[in-house]
């Protein structure tokens, strides 16, 4: 070996010798960069885990039907291109390396045979796919004997020339898996055929054979249409984040050459969707990392501080190395060497640790641990996050070993203080640049990659003016303690003399308590935000809507009080959900219009930034001063027949009198013209004991006979003057009060009972009871944009339906409660009477909102599932917050939050620990000096305690600080919710108090034993030791 | 021929938040090959500055500084290493910090050879060779830890020599050697020289050629002992008388008069302080144990001053922990002031040693943070005292002038006179001093001398040093000599 080789060996070979024969120096350096690759490692591989659950359920909930591969070919059967053999094998040769062996059915749909129509497919393997009501099942299909069995329509089997078809039993469809989309649910039963039979032909019988072979080689529907489909089953772990890419491509690729075969073939993937999920878990993943990063940087701080802790012998050393006359670059290569196989060997015991606990982790999760690695934490792009690890750990170790000072206009400047300058700088940027969505956060690059590393960014620069500020306090400290007694002064004294590791070890109290109180404040942001979610969804515990597939309205299914009688106090009120338009508006007009009982508002969960007002004020503002019910004259609840006698000069009209039913609704009953003197009608049922609002006035023709030019420019119109008596119901006199009516739409009440007319086709013409509402605008609460639209005096004209409401802003809201967007709300009294006013019936309340009694809303939620409320739509605010809570992604951030605040809090009394433990070792000299004058162990143990004591309360107060800041900016700017997606309502930081209590609490307790411990046993003995007196 | 050293006008400043402190004015000095130069001054009078500039581990303030020809404030400091390794031998004062902890002795020595590139062979076997001759041999895969300050202090000099230097630089190199073991150092830097062209200078040496006094206004080359007879410490005042110039001192009155003896007997207490009986202290068990003490009686009386000598490694400073209640004895009993402290407990002890006892440490100690007043104040605030003798005793060591220098900015030697001045300013009644003179030049080593015993005379204290320097061992009223 030359002279230079040896030159460059023997360094190395000191380090090796240092490490080996004091590794424990380093052991402290090398945990902290492990726990860091750990935690990375875990981050990595866990966020997988739970894009890939997340991925998985989102499969799962994929309606049955669209969650396959499947491959169609329609066409006829004759003819060589079209043999089903050779169809077959092509269409499994591009199915099976999809998704793996597929499922064949083909299906005649529609055929006629003799006049009669049918429906026969067949499935290879048909049993798992019926249920069998009835005989049994089909035995495999040949061209004379064909046994089926039917599971849908009626009528006769049909007789087929060339196919004998034999009924075995009957049955339904257990799966819609091999038939898919081919049938429909009408084709074989439906919820709506009862209802729709009256309108549409009985349904042909459904006939299925077994194995599609037998049925395909039918020569009597060789000219028949039919469809063959190949179905292969989507299980919810057949695909996987790290397959998606590879799935979407070999589907694009099996598409391409199937339309290339023939147009005949459509291959159908779930690509989109499972796209769509995963970009979702794609976001919340890449925020996953955001706490790995921030805890791998937490972690990394720590090996800082545990080398600051052995600057002292690293500087010992090179200044011995330097007596023994070596360059440089061997002092570097002493330095470096060492370091970096600390790191090295620190990042690859932690990235090998946190792969094994992310291996369990996917065990458990019932995902495929091996893959799971082999695509995050052991992919190349894995163990080059390692690798860069360890060689960031390197620099930052090295330079928290070496950095030195430089002046700079009179003010020292480390190296530390320009990279804070330059984070600082990065922060400012990703400030200006706003806040990041889910698109933002779903690209690579860009506002959403510099938010991913804000909170470490935050915290280097929080620690390092920390380090910055601790000086001068310490400095003052010391000239208050000048005066106090000794153990005191000391501690002041040493402190502010040689505040350089002080600083460090409260700059790294700053950053790990303040991480932990982010972690812990972002953590209850989120879970608090799904909360709000839900409520959001669903203001009261149940929030009950019709069900648009059955088509019962609300009440109708049950009535109001039906809802208050589930449980003892439970509470329910009727809302009022219409649609309307404010065409003052300059962009979207559409607003919703939604109608609360005042009284119910303060019950609702509101959050208190979704109006400027509180609920309870809101609740005053648009509560009706008087009472505001719908005006009208009443209909006796068993009231048959309705007449209204009437005398008429003029043209002809035709009556109709409007009644509000007891549900809300309107009922119209023509009543005649008034051509006859005396008009009169049944009331229906459900009009009976409702409210006569209004009688409507139509024109009987087009009115147009007559008229020159074939009426070209001219319109209808129906003129004279009415004598309306009084209404009477079964012959008895209704309580009618002419005076409290009026006239709209050409309708002049000209008093004595007699009305002027001029009715034309354009306008309603209606004479009808004054309402409330009449002379008072709405009092309503408006989202922002509308209160902006709103005229003088805050007045604002809201289309709704056929009507215009005037409404008046009396508060504005950031959102209301169930909508998305632009919104009003109003007393439901006030506004269905409003509604009502100009079109009878429009004020029907169409959802009830349902609150229990507190410990009754599972009962609650279980009774909304019985009838006569399964009809009915309930989403169920419990629910929704289940859902929300169960979510993979929003689990894995909330846990990886939780042990983030945990990890940062353990660490955080870890580096209080080292840092007594580096008092006492570094300083034992001093400390037995101190012993050797007669200082006792009491004193010389509180002495270092109130040094330990004032750098954790620089700590904790810093730690707060820069935990709060972070915490505000991360929530202000990731607008993420736990489960990746974009919150409605925004999120809003806050802090669950009793946890950060404990964990203050929990902190100071355990640190103050830890200190204690230490301090203690390091005075036990009965001596001081050997060495002590050398301070080695 | 080039001289070995060639120094002209240097000066160095070394600039600290009190102000800016001279280390060396002026200094001019030709030093030739193989010549054996002997630096001599006051504690903090730039012996080691001028040391460090030479070995290039300091740069001169201002002044021209040549080692065989290489002008060293122009060396680039990518040089710097190069010039170290084929030049200059460096033994720093401070031995323990030239070893590395978990380096063997021969593994020390063969350090400087190793990073010079030398074949492993070559450096195990002139490893084994200077151990050899510094008598240190079969201790060669001992760690620093389990060796004696002064074994340590050999094998540092013995790791500064082994790449065979042109110019070899010791600081203090025998400052805590017995007069055997210095000896043994002594031969093996001479044999170096003699052998292989050396030039050597020496903080302090008893065998040079020449001798040169470093002093705060310039530089005079006398005798030692015409100093030391002319009364002559930190300050010297020249006039011109003539063709004559007339040197004389310039602090003569800060050097203590020794009492007379005659008074001294007159003052003793007849009472013992402390007394060692059948006391023995053994570190380590089984095969590693090692007997530092074997069963040790002895007695210190009031008012006198004990040396306790003995080669290194004989249990000087073993003895004085014991007395102090630092350490325990494996056997025996120790009576301090009537009071058997190896029957009380950590808290008790220290409350002896605050009540009564005064400890100079073998290592300075001292709060390196605060200055030397406030250490010498804080622990008479520990002994409940007033503070205000802590100017008086800082005086008495004379170190007025740098009392509220932060005790990190000062030398070693003005350390350790820190570190006494706080033991008297308490006037214990026993006072336990560690070679409190091991690392002061000879003129404050009598001043300290003298004062220990005035101390001992007017106050009645039992004054203990563990010493092997002649200037104490001289004044001590007894000696216990440990094998």
């Amino acid at each position: 070996m030359s002279t230079v080789l040896r030159r460059i060996a023997y360094p190395l070979r000191l380090s090796w010798l240092r490490l080996t024969r004091r590794g424990e120096r380093v052991l402290l350096v090398g945990l902290g960069i492990a726990c860091g690759a750990a935690l990375l490692a875990a981050v990595l591989a866990g966020s997988l885990i739970a894009r890939d659950r997340s991925l998985a359920r989102a499969t799962a909930r994929l309606p049955q039907t669209d969650r396959v591969v499947r491959l169609l070919w329609g066409g006829i059967g004759s003819g060589a291109p079209n043999d089903p053999a050779r169809i077959d094998a092509f269409a499994r040769s591009a199915v099976t390396p999809l998704a793996g062996r597929p499922v064949r059915a083909m299906l005649l749909r529609q055929s006629e045979s003799n006049g009669h129509l049918f429906d026969l497919g067949a499935i290879d393997g048909l049993a798992p796919f019926v249920r069998l009501t009835s005989g049994r099942l089909p035995r495999a299909c040949t061209p004379s004997h064909c046994e089926v069995i039917q599971i849908g329509g009626s009528g006769p089997i049909p007789p087929i020339d060339g196919l004998r078809l034999v009924r075995v039993g009957r049955g339904g469809l257990a799966s819609a898996v091999p038939l898919g989309n081919l049938i429909t649910r009408e084709t074989y039963r439906s919820v709506l055929s009862s209802s729709l039979r009256y309108h549409t032909a009985a349904t042909p019988p459904l006939l299925l054979a077994e194995g599609v072979r037998g049925l395909a080689r039918a020569a009597v529907f060789g000219p028949t249409y039919r469809s063959y489909v190949w179905t292969v089953p989507l299980g919810a772990h057949d695909v996987h984040p790290w397959t998606l890419d590879r799935f979407a491509e070999q589907v694009q690729r099996q598409r391409s050459r199937v339309e290339a075969q023939s147009l005949a073939y459509d291959l159908i993937a779930p690509v989109d969707e499972l796209r769509a999920a995963e970009g979702t878990g794609t976001v919340a993943g890449r925020r996953l990392l955001l706490i790995g990063g921030e805890s791998a940087a937490l972690l990394l701080a720590f090996a800082v501080l545990a080398a600051t802790g052995l600057r002292r012998d690293a500087e010992a050393e090179w200044r011995r190395l330097t007596w023994y006359g070596a360059r440089r670059w061997q002092l570097a290569l002493v330095s470096t060497a060492e370091v970096a196989v600390v790191a090295a060997a620190g990042a690859a015991v932690g990235w090998a640790v946190g792969a094994g606990v992310a291996a369990l982790a996917a065990g458990r999760a019932h995902t495929p641990a091996g893959a799971v690695l082999a695509h995050s934490a052991l992919s190349p792009r894995g163990i080059g996050f390692a690798a860069i690890l360890a060689a960031a750990a390197t620099v930052v170790v090295l330079l928290s070993l070496r950095a030195g000072a430089a002046r700079v206009g009179g003010v020292t400047v480390t190296p530390v203080d320009v990279a804070a300058a330059g984070a600082l700088v990065a922060i400012v940027i990703a400030l200006a640049r706003g806040a990041a969505d889910t698109n933002a956060l779903a690209q690579e690059r860009g506002t959403g990659g510099v938010l991913l590393v804000l909170p470490a960014l935050i915290a280097f620069v929080a620690a390092v003016i920390a380090a910055r500020l601790l000086g001068p306090a310490l400095a003052r400290l010391e000239r208050r303690a000048r005066g106090a007694p000794a153990p005191i002064r000391l501690a002041a004294l040493s402190l502010a003399r040689s505040p350089g590791r002080a600083a460090v070890a409260g700059a790294f109290l700053v950053v790990s308590l303040g991480l932990a109180l982010f972690a812990e404040a972002y953590r209850a942001t989120l879970v608090h935000g799904q909360q709000d979610q839900a409520s959001f969804v669903a203001p009261t515990d149940d929030v009950v809507r019709e069900n648009l597939t059955q088509l019962v309205p609300v009440l109708q299914a049950a009535p109001l009080g039906r809802f208050s009688a589930i449980a003892p106090g439970t509470r329910a009120f009727a809302v009022l959900r219409d649609s309307g338009n404010v065409r003052r508006l300059q962009a979207t007009r559409s607003v919703d219009v939604l109608g609360i009982p005042a009284d119910a508002l303060p019950s609702l969960r509101w959050r208190s930034d979704d109006a400027s007002r509180s609920p309870r004020t809101l609740a005053r503002l648009i509560r009706p001063s008087g009472e505001v019910v719908l005006r009208g004259v009443a209909i006796p609840a068993d009231g048959r027949t309705l007449t209204l006698p009437v005398r008429t000069r003029g043209d002809d009209l035709a009556v109709r009198a409007v009644i509000v039913t007891p549900l809300g609704t309107a009922s119209g009953i023509a009543l005649g013209t008034t051509g006859a003197r005396r008009l009169s009608a049944p009331i229906p049922r459900g009009a009976r004991g409702g409210r006569l609002v209004a009688l409507t006035f139509e024109l009987t023709g087009t009115g147009l006979h007559g008229v020159p030019n074939g009426g070209q420019n001219a319109a209808p119109i129906a003129e004279g003057r009415m004598r309306l008596g009084v209404p009477r119901v079964d012959g008895k006199p209704l309580p009618f009060d002419r005076r409290t009516w009026s006239g709209t739409g050409g309708i002049t009440d000209i008093g004595g009972g007699r009305l002027d007319y001029v009715v034309t086709g354009g306008t309603v013409a209606r004479f009808r009871a004054r309402q409330p509402t009449d002379e008072h605008p709405v009092p309503v609460v408006v989202t922002q944009a509308l209160a902006d639209a709103a005229g003088p005096g805050g007045i604002l004209p809201i289309e709704v339906g056929n009507g215009t409401i005037t409404a008046k802003v009396v508060a504005t809201a950031r959102r209301i409660p169930t909508v998305d967007g632009d919104a009003v709300l109003a007393d439901a009294g006030t506004l269905a009477t409003a509604l009502d006013a100009g079109a009878p019936g429009a004020g029907a309340r169409n959802e009830v909102w349902v609150e229990a009694a507190r410990g009754e809303q599972a009962r609650l939620d279980a009774a909304l599932r019985r009838p006569p409320f399964d009809i009915l739509e309930v989403t169920s605010r419990r629910a929704v917050l289940r859902d929300l809570e169960s979510e993979p992604l929003a689990r894995g951030t909330l846990t990886t939050l939780a042990a983030a605040a945990l990890v940062a809090l353990a660490l955080a009394l870890l580096g209080l620990l080292l840092g007594v433990v580096a008092d006492l070792r570094d300083e034992r000299g001093e400390l037995f000096d101190l012993e050797s004058q007669g200082a006792p162990p009491s004193t010389l143990r509180t002495h270092l305690r109130l040094r330990t004591a004032l750098v954790a309360s620089a700590g904790v107060l810093g730690g707060i600080v820069t935990g709060a800041v972070l915490a505000a900016l991360i929530v202000a700017l990731v607008t993420l919710t736990a489960g990746g997606g974009s919150p409605q309502p925004p999120l809003r930081l806050r802090l669950d108090w009793p946890v950060v209590a404990l964990g203050i609490g929990l902190y100071a307790l355990v640190g103050a034993a830890l200190v204690a411990i230490a301090t203690r046993r390091a005075f036990r003995a009965d001596v001081a030791g050997r060495f002590a007196e050398a301070g080695t | 021929m080039t001289p070995a050293v060639e120094v002209r006008d240097l000066f160095r400043v070394h600039q600290t938040p009190e102000g800016d402190a001279a280390a060396l004015q002026g200094l001019s000095l030709v030093v030739r090959e193989q010549e054996v130069v002997s630096v001599l001054g006051p504690s903090g009078s730039g012996k080691s500055t001028l040391l460090r500039i030479l070995a290039g581990l300091d740069r001169p303030s201002a002044g021209s500084v040549r080692v065989f020809g290489t002008e060293l404030g122009k060396l680039p400091a990518a040089d710097v290493g190069r010039y170290r390794t084929s030049t200059v031998g460096y033994a720093d004062q401070h031995y323990a910090r030239a070893l590395s902890p978990e380096l063997t002795a021969r593994e020390l020595v063969a350090l400087e050879l190793g990073l010079a590139g030398a074949p492993r062979l070559v450096r195990t076997r002139r490893a084994d060779e200077l151990l050899e001759r510094v008598g240190l041999a079969n201790r060669r895969d001992a760690h620093p830890s389990e060796l004696s300050g002064g074994e340590q202090q050999r094998i540092a000099v013995a790791a500064s020599l082994a790449h065979r230097p042109r110019l070899f630089l010791a600081d203090e190199p025998t400052g805590e050697l017995d007069a055997a073991s210095a000896a043994l150092v002594y031969e093996t830097i001479v044999v170096r020289i003699r052998d292989g062209r050396v030039s050597e200078e020496s903080a302090r040496a008893d065998g040079g050629d020449e001798s040169i006094v470093v002093g705060r206004g310039g530089w005079l080359r006398l005798p030692e002992e015409l100093l030391r007879r002319s009364g002559i410490r930190e300050h010297a005042t020249a006039r011109l008388d003539g063709r004559e110039i007339r040197v004389s001192s310039a602090d003569a009155d800060l050097v203590p008069e020794t009492a007379p003896a005659e008074q001294h007997r007159q003052r003793v207490v007849d009472r013992t302080a402390a007394r060692l009986q059948g006391v023995t202290k053994v570190y380590g068990a089984g095969a590693s144990a090692r007997t530092a003490l074997d069963a040790v009686d002895a007695e210190f009386r009031a008012g006198t001053v004990t040396a306790v000598t003995g080669p290194s490694g004989s249990g000087k400073t073993t003895l004085l922990h014991l007395l102090a209640g630092l350490e325990l004895p494996t056997a025996g009993t120790i009576d301090v002031l009537g009071t058997n402290v190896g029957t009380l407990d950590r808290a008790r002890r220290a409350a002896v040693r605050r009540s009564h006892i005064g400890y100079v440490g073998q290592q300075p100690g001292l709060i390196s943070t605060m200055s030397a007043v406030e250490n010498v104040e804080l622990a008479l605030a520990l002994r409940r005292r007033a503070r205000d003798s802590a100017r008086e005793a800082l005086v008495a060591v004379g170190l007025e002038e740098r009392a509220d220098q932060r005790v990190s900015r000062l030398s070693t030697g003005e350390r350790g006179r820190v570190a006494i001045a706080r033991a008297v300013a308490a006037r214990p009644e026993l006072l336990l001093a560690d070679e409190p003179t091991s690392r002061l030049d000879q003129a404050n080593a009598l001043a300290v001398g003298a004062l220990l015993v005035n101390l001992a005379r007017e106050s009645g204290t039992a004054v203990v040093c563990a010493t092997h320097d002649p200037v104490l061992i001289e004044q001590a009223d007894e000696v216990l000599q440990l094998a």
